[in-house]
């Protein structure tokens, strides 16, 4: 009865199966004898794939248990009675700030490092308990498709793992060093944690002298191809190789000629400022004009006509 | 041991017909042509970041060259150079779409993209909107790409003269549509891992959120956001909260979209919407990523579904156990089939 049971499970799950994968219209002969025995070892496979499911669910349970202890109780504890020179000698050596920081300072350190692990591990955990109920599931519906066929010559097999090796090393190079080697990138946009004030270099148009009168480049069409955001960091590249003027003068040429070719609609500039400016930001932004901090780095004034 | 290796070359290597390769050519390299053929006119506002001409004529006391455009040792190109290179690479990739000359054009669309989107980026700063497509173009100029749904195909068949077999199901028509989905998934967890390595659960758990949509209104990004709920949204305490663990369960769990339907169609659209609500909320835009999420669409289904729909409609599996009778009539109940 047992069997018989199974049988008609696998033929349903087979029907279903067939029905999400295949969709062609197709008559399956299946053997009632090969039925019996297929339904008996998918009845003892049924159990290993629940031990299986059951294992690695109490281990993850038991590192996410011991994990926890090791890093909200134990080491917290390790590092009080470190600063304090009472735990073992090798632990004290790695404390050597007391005069300068308090144990506070070390304790919320610990907490940063071991709150990120916990989420990385949680993430981990997730994914080796999706891979495990998935290879168990598979297991239990005892049905295994029949792979599909490496229909490829080798060369052309070795090219494409080639290629997947460059593209995938690559990637997993910068993922797990954290470098940036474009093409390949850990893609840490938007990662950090920002600061509470907004910091950058940020160029503004000198309108007239007297009053003085500038206004902010904030406008994207002002300087293209640059845009705001990769103006800031090419200035600063131009800084650092001692080419600041030189490249505040190709922004405003640039601006001017632009302007000029209709463009964008800024007024005329008389030169050209670079500030480090300083803002704490307000959901309204309406200190986008009064700066906390506004430090001239250079000015620089349009080159005289025939002057190249 | 058996098992994983049945595993990975089902996933990599399973034979297919060459239709959903050659429609995911058309998508990719059709999609590509028509963004940076109609972004610089259509959208002034950010469109200019899809015209590579300009960077010719930017002083080269900006230059830093970013890692693989160092090591080979590439140039800015002049104005005119570039102006030039432009046109043949949006033929290129015209002609990847069409299947044209599908190998070279592919090639060409990957050298000169490599070029193109390397040049922004080593005047400052890294977009890494594009970086997606480098590699894409990559894959194509390796696959087969053009074996169906391309001129070269009917050229070949109009060759031959008589009724041509079409092309045998192959591996080879699997793998570079499978590569480009884990580049893409690999991308989208490495972005989570970034957040998880520099500021862990305090990433969702802070102002991090609310304080990116109020910075954003201090115009520092590649393009203003496109709409101004930014910075009202970043005056309520939980709705940036929720943003930003949506947009990072989203991009950690992305690589089981490669291995179940259900969660492709799960996680796909929401990637799709996150982009979008950067876009709109934030301003960075990364519309080339946002198309390239197209090629999660199996269009060989959807072309076959929507140009036999009827003959669809009636064809249902079948299964029996070898001991029933000639079939008489079919049964349908509510998605199961019965032979009676």
């Amino acid at each position: 009865m047992a069997a018989y049971t199974t049988c008609n499970h696998m033929q349903n799950t087979r029907r279903r199966k067939v029905t999400s994968r295949l969709q062609v219209s197709s008559a399956v002969p299946v053997n009632s004898g090969n039925c019996v025995r297929s339904g008996v070892l998918a009845l003892s496979e049924n159990h290993r794939s629940r031990h299986l499911l059951l294992f690695w669910t109490a281990a993850l349970v038991v590192a996410a248990v011991l994990w926890g202890v090791f890093a909200y109780s134990l080491t917290p504890a390790l590092i009080a009675k470190a600063y304090q020179g009472e735990s073992l000698p090798i632990f004290n050596r790695l404390i050597g700030g007391q005069a300068h920081h308090p144990v506070t300072e070390y304790l919320a350190r610990w907490r940063r490092l071991a709150s990120k692990v916990s989420f990385g591990l949680a993430v981990l955990g997730v994914y080796i308990l999706l891979v495990v109920v998935g290879l168990t599931r598979e297991a239990m519906v005892a049905l295994n498709p029949p792979a599909g066929k490496v229909a490829m010559s080798k060369p052309r097999l070795l090219v494409v793992y080639a290629l997947g090796a460059v593209i995938f090393g690559g990637a997993l190079f910068d993922l797990v060093r954290d470098t940036e080697n474009w093409p390949f990138s850990p893609y840490p946009m938007f990662s950090e944690i920002p600061p509470k004030t907004l910091s950058m270099l940020r160029l503004y148009g000198v309108v007239q002298r007297s009053p003085l009168v500038e206004i902010q480049l904030d406008n994207n069409l002002y300087l293209q191809p640059f845009d705001t955001s990769r103006v800031a960091d090419a200035l600063n590249h131009a800084r650092q190789e001692n080419r600041l003027d030189e490249g505040v003068i190709d922004c405003l040429t640039r601006y001017e000629a632009l302007r000029r070719a209709g463009r964008h609609h800024g007024p005329p500039l008389v030169a050209m400022r670079i500030y480090l400016v300083t803002w704490t930001p307000t959901p309204s932004a309406s200190n986008i004009d009064r700066p906390d901090r506004k430090e001239l780095w250079t000015e620089v004034a349009p080159r005289p006509e025939g002057s190249d | 041991m058996t098992s994983l290796r049945k595993h990975w070359n089902r996933f990599w290597f399973e034979a297919a017909s060459p239709d959903n390769l050659g429609l995911c050519r058309i998508v990719l390299f059709g999609a590509m042509f028509l963004y940076y053929v109609l972004a610089p006119r259509l959208f002034p506002s950010w469109g200019y970041l899809a015209d590579f001409v300009p960077w010719g004529s930017v002083s080269r006391a900006f230059w830093s060259p970013v890692w693989l455009i160092s090591v080979l040792h590439l140039p800015p190109a002049s104005t005119q150079v570039l102006g030039a290179m432009q046109i043949v690479w949006r033929m290129a990739l015209l002609f990847g779409c069409l299947g044209l000359f599908t190998r070279v054009s592919t090639a060409i669309s990957f050298v000169f993209g490599f070029y193109f989107f390397g040049l922004p980026a080593s005047f400052g700063r890294i977009h890494h909107a594009e970086h997606v497509l480098i590699f894409s173009f990559l894959i194509m100029a390796f696959s087969r790409c053009g074996d169906a749904w391309s001129i070269d195909a009917l050229i070949r068949k109009a060759r031959t003269g008589a009724i041509q077999e079409p092309p045998a199901l192959s591996g080879e028509y699997t793998w570079p549509v499978r590569m480009l989905w884990v580049v893409m998934a690999l991308m989208y967890f490495a972005a989570g891992v970034s957040k998880i390595r520099h500021s862990g659960f305090e990433w969702i758990n802070s102002d991090t959120m609310a304080t990116f949509l109020v910075a954003h209104a201090y115009h520092i990004s590649m393009a203003d956001s496109l709409t101004s709920w930014g910075p009202v949204l970043a005056r309520t305490v939980m709705i940036p909260r929720l943003l930003a663990a949506f947009g990072m369960i989203v991009e950690l769990a992305m690589p089981l979209a490669l291995f179940s339907r259900r969660f492709r169609c799960l996680l796909v659209p929401s990637i799709a919407l996150m982009q979008f609500s950067i876009a709109a909320l934030l301003g960075p835009n990364f519309y080339q990523l946002i198309l390239c999420q197209l090629l999660w669409v199996p269009w060989d289904r959807v072309v076959a579904h929507v140009t036999r729909p009827a003959e669809s409609l009636h064809r249902y599996p079948m299964v029996c156990d070898g001991q029933i009778g000639p079939v008489e009539a079919l049964v349908v109940t509510e998605g199961d089939t019965y032979a009676t």
